[in-house]
């Protein structure tokens, strides 16, 4: 799999801040993988993503696309990437379908924009204008003008915001299909359903610094708790108990309780992101 | 500029859907009124005047007011992210603003003949287009620089009082000889003379200096003030 996105010792300040957002952060995005950027609110995810496209240009460290260094790319570099942004970013006034026709326009590769509404249910409201959709729908047209030009690159920004679960569904099956025809996701959110439902790989930025970069099962491997809690029945009351899964098969309180209570429920206890997160960040999403 | 000419149908479109071309169609009919109600002896005082209101103040104020309503949707941000140049949205944008005022100018225009048998000088054309174009890039420049919608009013203010009132008081003759002449180093005075030359005779070497100036102002605001800080604004928006 080739580098899509090569980053090294990225630096940024914005103009006027005393403090810098990105602190010398370095990782590759590999090629048809979906590359999870989680972090708090104001850990500079929104930023690293205004980098890589290109809207922030006065960095310090090296981006390279594909090989080739960021900076020097001209505006053909939209022509392959496109950007699902965190809150609605379309013409009120506009119906659906002329907001689409017209950004469409502007490229060169074009999609079937009434294909892609109607995945996501809007078409039936395609002539409706913008300002009277709801969140959620302003949300499924962002991620349509995402699609627009058939890209290489997906960046999504908090996609599944302000999504029921029925349409965030709907959204999350349309990223994996577009990795699975070959595309490169580059996703930021604080949603940890969405990371470990999508996910190849996961960076944690913290305070402008990646606290841990490596693949969701990795990751619960190397921090998660391996253990198994057991509720049984015992005098008409539901207790339980909880087990280490190594050599469980020796553990003989565990043998006695399945063979003399009535057991009710076995889960595995695995840690969530969440928790791996705040282990690592020392502190919660 | 590949994108350029579906830029500008874009802001078109907007400009309609947006009631933007209704206000300044509307502004234009509330000029014919008092087009209509001037005395014969004042149509060459007062009509440059209104044309001058016209294409270049409300140039600023509606290129600022749709930045102000594209900044709010976050539409430019998205705008940021399609394979155009920074200068080809800035140019939709001032081309748009032009559109508006041509024809605003051609309300005017027949007005005047309709109301009072007047035929304005056809150099109103190029003159208002380059007009129109300076004041839409300080109504740029001026949304760049507000937070808000209530510091875009306020620049607006500081902007009419400091650049318009003196043209204004020249125009009516409220200003001694020698202000008049170093303020035809303002944008707003060199539009003023430009307007005023296609109705009332005035000196060649006026129009000429008032044509360089108007041309030198554009290009270095949007050289220098405009075109450097306009993808931060997109960005922010």
């Amino acid at each position: 799999m080739e580098t899509a996105f090569s980053v090294i010792d990225l630096e940024f300040t914005y103009p006027k801040a005393k403090n810098q957002v990105i602190n010398g952060i370095s990782f590759d995005v590999c090629e048809g993988e979906i590359f999870g950027l989680l972090g708090p609110s104001g850990a500079g995810k929104s930023t690293v993503q205004k980098i890589l496209t290109k809207l922030l240009t006065d960095y310090d460290g090296r981006i390279s696309y594909f090989g080739e260094d960021l900076k020097s790319l001209s505006k053909e570099f939209y022509e392959y990437i496109g950007v699902g942004f965190e809150l609605p970013v379309s013409f009120g006034k506009l119906t659906a379908i002329e907001n689409l026709k017209f950004f469409s326009s502007l490229y060169k590769n074009q999609v079937d924009y009434n294909e892609l509404l109607k995945r996501v249910d809007l078409y039936s409201d395609r002539n409706k204008k913008v300002c009277e959709f709801s969140k959620g729908m302003k949300m499924r047209l962002n991620f349509v003008r995402a699609l627009l030009n058939n890209p290489k690159i997906l960046f999504l920004d908090e996609v599944t915001n302000g999504l029921d679960p029925k349409n965030s569904k709907i959204i999350k099956d349309m990223i994996l299909e577009f990795k699975e025809n070959g595309g490169t996701v580059f996703l930021t959110t604080h949603l940890m359903g969405d990371v470990e439902q999508l996910c190849d790989r996961v960076a944690f930025l913290v305070d402008g610094r990646i606290a841990e970069i490596s693949t969701p099962r990795e990751l619960k491997q190397k921090y998660g708790r391996r253990e198994l809690i057991v509720e049984y029945k015992e005098d008409k009351n539901i207790k339980s108990q909880t087990f280490d899964m190594n050599k469980l098969g020796d553990n003989q309180s565990f043998l006695t309780l399945l063979k003399e209570k009535h057991i009710e429920t076995l889960h595995s206890g695995e840690t969530s992101l969440e928790d791996i997160f705040i282990i690592v960040a020392g502190m919660g999403l | 500029m590949r994108n350029l000419g579906k830029l500008i149908s874009g802001e078109i479109e907007r400009a309609t859907k947006y009631k933007i071309l209704t206000v300044g169609v509307g502004v234009s009919l509330l000029w014919c009124i008092i087009i209509a109600a001037i005395p014969l002896n004042d149509v060459k005082q007062i009509v440059p005047l209104i044309v001058f209101t016209d294409s270049a103040i409300m140039s600023a104020i509606l290129i600022s007011a749709s930045l102000f309503f594209e900044r709010n949707e976050g539409t430019l941000s998205t705008l940021a992210i399609a394979p155009c140049s920074v200068l080809e949205i800035l140019l939709s944008k001032i081309i748009m603003s032009v559109v508006v005022a041509l024809l605003s100018t051609a309300i005017i225009f027949v007005s005047v003949a309709i109301f009072h048998g007047t035929l304005i000088n056809f150099m109103l054309v190029p003159y208002v287009i380059l007009v129109a174009t300076l004041n839409s890039i300080i109504g740029v420049l001026i949304s760049l620089h507000s937070r808000d919608f209530n510091s875009m009013l306020v620049n607006f203010s500081i902007f009419v009082i400091l650049l318009d009132l003196p043209a204004v008081l020249a125009s009516v003759g409220l200003l001694p000889n020698w202000i008049e002449l170093i303020t035809i180093i303002l944008p707003s005075q060199a539009s003023q003379i430009l307007i005023t030359s296609t109705l009332v005779s005035t000196e060649l070497y006026q129009v000429l200096i008032s044509l360089g100036v108007v041309v030198l102002w554009s290009v270095l605001l949007l050289i220098l003030a405009v075109y450097p800080k306009f993808k931060e604004y997109m960005v922010k928006g």
